[in-house]
């Protein structure tokens, strides 16, 4: 076996006795059969040997590699756009309270603003449940095995979620607070969720979906006099990650903060016009 | 673990390349993974050889990862730095007022084929 890279067929390839740092930029497509890919020495265990040289050649890339993710969450943004929908991306850890806060949304949007909403979740559509009768359209997306939703999923629901009447649509994504962070979906804002009970310093151990917030709801605040719980400790860890972000303050079972909420809704609903 | 879906995103790519350049086997894989794409540099390595598995072309091929570290932007001065979450002062100006910052890249950079 070879140690430099751990494959088994070492006769069968070369490897570069430098560390693959070229101080000769390839600025062009494709690079053949450079020189410097037939040197064959390679050293193993303390000795020095010659492979047969295969030549290897380098061909520069640069693709992004969640392009197709990308373009299709381009499309659902376009669709939207097309559609003036606001469409709202929620990200938490499990359990920081996304459902109960849509449950307490929808009541009071009904009759006014019309909704929707996608919910991604592991294994049940319970989540969807809770959401119904509430006067938005419900659908769930049975990830499975998948700890976040992509672009491509909420793109093959989106057609029997909306219709030209919706003004709004919330995406609850899965519950999971890193892996949701690294994929756009299509949607207008991307709001991340963060409940008293999860401690203070989150921003701080978890920064990449704060860093990518355009709003944080800092939830279950009526719980906050039973924990340690600091708020101003928790609002400077939100402030140094990412000093741009809105935050809000609220409480989905007491309805305290709630109305800051709501008015930031209405309001990105009428600037869709 | 996303890492698996990415990695299963970027042996896609892989194979569309090998088949382009005619090549039989991609030896090396060279990325770039910035601080904020959301993407774990060693997870995805770890899920590359079960994305990869099946494909011959892929057999044994070595995935060079190179990520950044996240740093902090000191809003009074500009300057970047690294810092222990713990002290909230900018080393330069002593400014309270900076922000975490740095790339969202996920690149497949280049390859070295036979
Ligand atoms: N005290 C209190 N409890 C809340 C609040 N919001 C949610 N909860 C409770 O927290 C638990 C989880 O809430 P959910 O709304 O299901 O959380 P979620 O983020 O949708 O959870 P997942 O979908 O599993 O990630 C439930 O028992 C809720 O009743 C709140 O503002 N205050
Ligand atoms: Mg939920
Ligand atoms: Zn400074």
């Amino acid at each position: 076996m070879c140690e430099t890279c751990g494959c088994s067929d070492a006769l069968n390839h070369t490897h570069h006795d430098h560390d693959h740092d070229h101080d000769h930029d390839h600025d062009h497509d494709h690079d053949h059969d450079h020189e410097d890919h037939f040197h064959g020495t390679h050293t193993h265990d303390g000795h020095t040997h010659f492979h047969p040289p295969t030549p290897t050649r380098s061909v520069r890339v640069e693709n992004d590699i969640l392009a197709v993710n990308h373009a299709v969450a381009e499309t659902n943004r376009r669709w939207l756009e097309r559609y003036r929908i606001h469409a709202i991306n929620l990200i938490s850890s499990p359990g920081s309270g996304k459902t109960l806060l849509l449950e307490k949304t929808l009541k009071r949007l009904q009759n006014r603003i019309p909704t929707a909403v996608i919910v991604g979740d592991l294994q049940t559509d319970l989540d969807a449940q809770r959401l119904q009768g509430l006067g938005a359209r419900v659908k769930q997306i049975e990830t499975v095995n998948a700890c976040h939703l992509d672009a491509e999923r909420v793109s093959q629901v989106l057609p029997g979620v909306i219709d030209e009447t919706t003004r709004l649509l919330f995406i609850e994504n899965v519950g999971n607070l890193v892996c949701p962070a690294a994929f756009d979906l299509g949607e207008t804002e991307r709001v991340v969720l963060l409940s008293t009970p999860e401690g203070e310093d989150k921003p701080l151990k978890y920064p990449v979906p704060f860093i990518k917030a355009s709003m944080v709801l800092v939830t279950k605040t009526d719980l906050a006099p039973h924990l340690t719980w600091k708020r101003d400790a928790c609002l400077d860890a939100l402030k140094r990650v990412n000093p741009s972000t809105t935050i809000l303050e609220l409480s989905a079972l007491t309805g305290e903060g709630m109305d800051a909420w709501i008015h930031h809704l209405e309001q990105a609903v009428r600037l869709k016009g | 673990m996303h890492e698996l879906a990415i990695a299963l995103s970027l042996v896609d790519q892989l194979r569309r390349i090998a088949e382009r350049e005619h090549a039989t086997r991609i030896t090396c894989v060279r990325i770039r993974v910035g601080p904020t794409s959301g993407v774990d540099g060693e997870a995805l390595a770890f899920c590359f050889p079960m994305a990869a598995r099946e494909y011959p072309s892929l057999e044994a091929t070595q995935l060079q990862i190179t990520t950044e570290p996240l740093q902090w932007l000191c809003l009074t001065c500009h300057k970047l730095f690294s810092e222990p979450s713990s002290e909230p002062v900018c080393p330069y100006c002593g400014a309270l007022e900076h922000h975490l910052t740095g790339s969202d890249e996920l690149t497949l950079e280049s390859v070295e084929l036979t």
